[in-house]
């Protein structure tokens, strides 16, 4: 206590804390700080050489892949657009079988109607 | 007691700016300390105990008005400080911090009910004499007596006030509330413990 304290308690005080609760208080706070310096499992995570190489070989298996293997979407590979039956070479009626009818324009009586043609196929002018 | 109001005494100004000065000092060896543990230096824990424990004590037990309880809030204080780790390099004010540890550590076992049962007065007195001083013990008894009649809030204030050297502005900070309440409460305090003064002596 300063001099300030002092005067205004005019010789009397708070307790002080005893003695032994130095000892106590201290070792408590040292296990605090043991345990904290442990680190926790997302710090390990972070700092183990087996998770970097782990996450460099899956970066660059991914890389390899991407070079290496075709893209079929993009034409290198079989065209996307026939069905696989077709695209292995196999007989043409497998491939007209395998193709989806109500998808295809080619198709006899599927009309494709011009968006401004302002009325339906079927209806008759009056 | 009588001292406690004793602010016209000449001296008394003179006293204020020495301990101002000793209050910069001490402030500084505070955030030393801080920058020390957060740096990881661990023997830095003792020299905070010198610091800080005689007011983190005293806080609690006129919380709590239990000896038990208030070497707990110390115990339980000393190891928060020691889980921040690097983090308490950033605090700013190291003494207001560690009583606002404290203060809302002594909020939550109150809350909790994990307090130990005791007369505060009889087990656990609020003021001691400073000598082996019958009169002053006495005197330390009675006046135990009525700052145990003061309600918590308005104790911790005296407190904080008189015995840790806080100002209104750090006592805010500590208690959670604007610094004008702070000095509210201390004067509502000082002016209750003088009446019950002044019906004891009559």
């Amino acid at each position: 206590m300063n001099d300030r304290n002092e005067a205004l308690s005019g010789g009397i005080h708070p307790p002080t804390p005893p003695p032994e609760l130095r000892a106590r208080a201290l070792s408590a706070a040292r296990r605090a700080v043991n345990r904290t310096d442990e680190p926790d499992v997302w710090t390990r995570i972070w700092n183990s050489r087996p998770a970097h190489f782990a996450w460099a070989a899956s970066v660059a298996g991914l890389i390899f892949a991407h070079l290496v293997v075709p893209n079929p979407v993009a034409g290198n590979g079989p065209d996307a657009a026939l069905p696989l039956a077709a695209a292995a070479g196999a007989d043409s009626e497998l491939a007209e079988i395998a193709a989806l009818p109500r998808l295809s324009s080619k198709l006899p009586g599927f009309e494709v109607v011009p968006p401004n043609a302002g009325s339906r196929p079927n209806e008759t002018p009056e | 007691m009588e001292a406690m109001t004793r602010t016209t005494d000449p001296r008394w100004s003179e006293r204020i700016e020495a301990s101002a000065d000793r209050s910069d000092e001490i402030e500084s060896r505070w955030l030393e300390v801080f920058r020390s543990l957060a740096g990881g230096r661990v023997q830095a824990l003792d020299e905070l105990y010198d610091l800080a424990a005689v007011d983190v004590y005293r806080l609690a037990l006129w919380r709590m008005g239990s000896r038990e309880d208030a070497e707990d809030v110390v115990q339980d204080v000393f190891v928060r400080v020691a889980e921040q780790g690097r983090r308490l390099a950033s605090v700013r004010h190291p003494k207001s911090w560690l009583l606002t540890v404290a203060h809302r550590r002594t909020i939550d076992l109150i809350r909790g009910g994990r307090r130990h049962r005791t007369d505060p007065v009889e087990e656990a007195p609020y003021l001691e004499a400073i000598q082996e001083d019958p009169d002053l013990k006495l005197e330390a008894e009675r006046v135990s007596r009525l700052v145990h009649r003061l309600p918590a809030k308005q104790r911790e204030v005296v407190l904080l006030r008189h015995f840790a050297g806080c100002t209104f502005r750090e006592i805010g900070r500590i208690t959670g509330v604007p610094t004008f309440t702070a000095a509210s409460r201390h004067r509502l305090a000082m002016a209750r413990l003088r009446r019950m003064l002044e019906a004891k002596d009559e």
